[in-house]
């Protein structure tokens, strides 16, 4: 039977405490400073292609259409988001949506039909 | 005043600006956020009552076809939409297959569940204003909601059962001008709903098997979409209710609508 390493063993348990730490640190800072929380959204379109967002939770989705519409050079108003398969609103803020870091949004153009 | 302009939010869940208004207005295509509106009020006043009746907004469907790429998404999207406790579905067809293709065209695609468990089918039926032309659309679309639904319901229950027969509607109204298109998916889709809600009667009826695959052959364009054995949906009187002159007031009421929100709701 193979023998522990004990160096290996050690170093291992120091990389969890250093771990531990961090996330406390990261809960810490999330506990006093809730407004300043910022998180990276994905907006994902038909072909594919990802845009990435930084916003802040109380930011409103508004500025983040408004930022990729104008990214895409396409009128806004062309263009529909989707949050797990519902639409959301200029008026809603991530925090409402209760999106998280690195969530997707997918976005569609507007449908037209007549003849 | 900017077309841009929200009038309001109806029940949270359907934006309406006052361009989205202006589409109402003969000969004005309609937009997938008009088609939301109406299929929206359906759900939440004409239908209230009946949760088991779904009625898709146009931009899932596309998420559907386009987005979900595999079957997480799927399952996912059919989590959300609470397939498993619908017993109908109506799902809005645009000819916009891909991103950057342009689109003309709306048709009207029913889905109707079948029963649970052993005797479980699923029956699709496209109704086309416009002989057939979303005929490809429709077919890509059922192929792709299948695999959604059948993901949902567990491999073990419909494991390889083919995507089920799209049948057309022989006899569906056809709109007599260029513009009607949306207006007859809307007024399609609430008669049908409102014949499977009242010749559909009972659950247990409806729970029962739905019109199998060849079953509604003679008598073509008759589209039996409640289940249980001798309790058929008829829509031979669809021509009747869906016409351009009904399209006409059907448009003008619903604009009529939208203002008297719009009015409740700004300032």
């Amino acid at each position: 039977m193979k023998k522990t390493n004990p160096l290996y063993h050690s170093s291992s348990s120091t990389l969890a405490n250093q771990a531990r730490t961090m996330a406390t640190v990261k809960t810490d800072t999330t506990a006093t400073e809730p407004k300043s929380e910022s998180i990276t959204l994905r907006v994902k379109d038909q072909t594919g292609e990802e845009t990435m967002f930084k916003v802040k939770k109380t930011t409103k989705m508004e500025k983040v259409f408004a930022s990729y519409a104008g990214r895409k050079g396409v009128n806004v108003d062309s263009l529909r988001f989707l949050l797990d398969g519902q639409r959301i609103e200029k008026h809603q803020t991530s925090a409402e949506l209760e999106l998280e870091d690195e969530d997707q949004i997918d976005v569609m153009l507007e449908q037209l039909g007549g003849c | 005043m900017s077309a841009e302009e929200v009038l309001f939010y109806y029940q949270d869940e359907a934006q309406m600006t006052r361009g989205d208004l202006h589409l109402f207005k003969a000969p004005a295509w309609l937009n997938d956020r008009c088609i939301n509106f109406y299929f929206r009020v359906l759900e939440h006043e004409e239908f209230a009552g009946r949760p088991d009746l779904l009625f898709l907004d146009p931009v899932v469907v596309s998420c559907m076809l386009i987005q979900c790429t595999d079957e997480e998404d799927l399952k996912e999207l059919a989590g959300g939409l609470r397939l498993d406790t619908r017993s109908i579905v109506f799902i809005p067809i645009n000819d916009a297959e891909e991103f950057f293709s342009g689109c003309t065209h709306w048709s009207l695609l029913v889905f109707c569940t079948g029963g649970k468990g052993e005797g479980k089918s699923g029956s699709f039926f496209h109704f086309d204003s416009s002989c057939g032309r979303n005929e490809s659309a429709a077919m890509k679309t059922a192929a792709q909601f299948w695999r959604m639904f059948t993901i949902l319901e567990g491999r073990d229950v419909i494991a390889g059962r083919q995507c089920p027969r799209v049948d057309a509607i022989n006899d569906c109204p056809q709109q007599e001008n260029g513009y009607d298109c949306g207006m007859y998916l809307l007024g399609m889709t609430k008669y049908v709903a409102h014949l499977f809600v009242t010749q559909g009667s009972g659950v247990a009826t409806r729970r029962g098997s739905v019109a199998k695959e060849g079953e509604n052959d003679e008598g073509s364009g008759t589209c039996s979409v409640a289940g249980g054995k001798g309790s058929r949906l008829d829509t031979t009187g669809l021509g009747a209710h869906v016409s351009s002159d009904a399209m006409g007031e059907l448009r003008r009421r619903i604009a009529q609508k939208i203002e008297q929100l719009a009015g409740r709701v700004s300032p």
